[in-house]
């Protein structure tokens, strides 16, 4: 069965960007707009989560937040995709669990070569 | 102007050195670091041509000489890393071994076009008397990011062409802030309806305005944060601000034009100005703008440094700390 991987960004084209790259490698992809939409698409099956950092009505943080307080989420690898590289954020991020924190501009294959990391065998 | 080249490599030497020299220029050449410094020492050249392989030890050398010069690296081809790194040197521009002699004088007579802009960059910001605005090198800067890592990311292949018309259909903008120095540099990209279309259709697959200029905000977003990070290489943290559409392109200081080989176009803007603090009230603090002064309660614990960009969340939680009557010293970043 395939892998379902969300990606959340307000940005339609990143949210392509990355759609593109991981299906054409065997991934499902569900897309949300913002934290808020992310929330709402959080299932069981999800294998992994790319998430941008500033968003509106619920930032990248704040998403992570929640998973991080969600026993039954708080497993689901996470990878933050944002311009943001503040060593403050940076730092809180990984206190809450995410995995991975991959810098825009991005390269196709550096994302992939992250999520195939960290996507359970 | 005087050119030195600077090359272990006979042949691409006298190609380059005649070629400056045929565009009018004095040119002196060596072979190794010990030619490099009695050129440096006799002559004091305004702009170095030099081997990549030789740029640490000249650069070194540099950074003692009385007087600073224009530092071109030349290679057989380039990286996204090498740039990178090149710039960490403190290399200002690049071009390849390849490069056409059109190209090459191009990128000689760059060191005018940065002293054009570093005048007039002082001229019209004559308040900033803590930063070397130059050091940020905006727009050389700026055009191999998108050069490079746009063009990687979006699977375009931009390369810096010196055309001088272009016609913008789309076009965004985002402010990075220096608030502790009170500095904005206001960065846009601008492209051609024709690389609207191809971005629409092979990138977003919608042609629509509103997905074209989420897609171009989104650009320019991008390449906010891939200046922000040269800049950090500089000592310098901007704050990113929020990318908005850029009804005034043609406005901005300095432009720098790219096209991929399909002929699709775009342009990278950069204007650099002075910003004026505000005081506000603390419940007057919204998502987009930079706190100027670190902020901090009665009892002296600081509630926010200087420079600290203001998403929705942390201005209304700071709103509520400070208390709604706290007057807080604000750099208004360009979505604000």
């Amino acid at each position: 069965m395939s892998k379902k991987i969300l990606i959340a960004d307000d940005s339609m084209l990143i949210r392509r960007q990355v759609t593109a790259a991981l299906t054409a490698a065997g991934y499902v992809v569900v897309e949300a707009v913002d934290g808020e939409d992310a929330r709402q698409k959080l299932t069981p099956d999800l294998t992994l989560i790319v998430c941008d950092l500033n968003m509106p009505r619920m930032n990248g943080l704040e998403l992570l937040e929640k998973l991080h307080a969600d026993a039954s989420m708080s497993h689901v690898p996470f990878v933050m995709l944002t311009t943001e590289a503040r060593p403050g954020i940076y730092e809180k991020a990984k206190m809450l669990g995410a995995k991975a924190w991959l810098i825009k501009p991005f390269k196709p294959d550096l994302l992939l070569a992250a999520v195939d990391r960290l996507v359970p065998r | 102007m005087k050119v030195a080249v600077i090359s272990t490599d006979a042949i691409l030497r006298k190609r380059m050195a005649g070629a400056i020299a045929d565009a009018g220029f004095k040119t002196l050449t060596a072979s190794d670091l010990a030619g490099f410094t009695a050129i440096l020492i006799s002559a004091a050249p305004d702009v170095i041509v030099v081997d990549w392989r030789l740029t640490e030890a000249v650069m070194q050398k540099l950074r003692s000489a009385p007087r600073q010069s224009y530092v071109i690296a030349t290679q057989a081809q380039w990286s996204a890393e090498d740039i990178t790194a090149a710039y960490a040197r403190g290399v200002h521009d690049f071009v390849k071994h390849s490069a056409t002699n059109a190209e090459l004088i191009g990128r000689v007579t760059g060191y005018r076009r940065m002293e054009a802009w570093a005048r007039a960059t002082t001229a019209s910001s004559n308040d900033l008397t803590s930063v070397d605005l130059s050091r940020i090198r905006a727009w050389r800067e700026l055009a191999a990011i998108v050069g490079t890592d746009l063009g990687e990311m979006f699977g375009l292949s931009f390369a810096p062409t010196s055309v001088d018309s272009y016609n913008v259909a789309f076009a965004s903008k985002i402010a990075l802030t220096l608030a502790t120095d009170r500095v904005e540099v206001q960065l846009a990209i601008g492209i051609d309806s024709a690389a609207a279309v191809h971005i629409g259709q092979t990138l977003i697959g919608d042609t629509s305005t509103e997905a074209l200029a989420d897609a171009l905000r989104e650009m320019a977003n991008t390449a906010g944060g891939a200046m922000k990070r040269a800049a950090l290489l500089e000592g310098l943290t901007f704050t990113l601000g929020l990318p908005e559409n850029d009804g005034q392109f043609s406005s901005h200081e300095t432009r720098h034009h790219m096209r991929t080989p399909d002929g699709l176009s775009i342009v990278v803007a950069t204007t650099v100005r002075s910003i004026a603090p505000k005081t506000i009230s603390a419940e007057a603090l919204r998502e987009g703008m930079v706190i100027a002064r670190d902020l901090k309660n009665t009892g002296g614990i600081l509630l926010a440094a200087a420079g600290t960009y203001l998403t929705s969340s942390t201005a209304e939680r700071l709103s509520r700390i400070a208390g709604p009557s706290r007057l807080v010293e604000i750099s208004v970043a360009a979505a604000a």
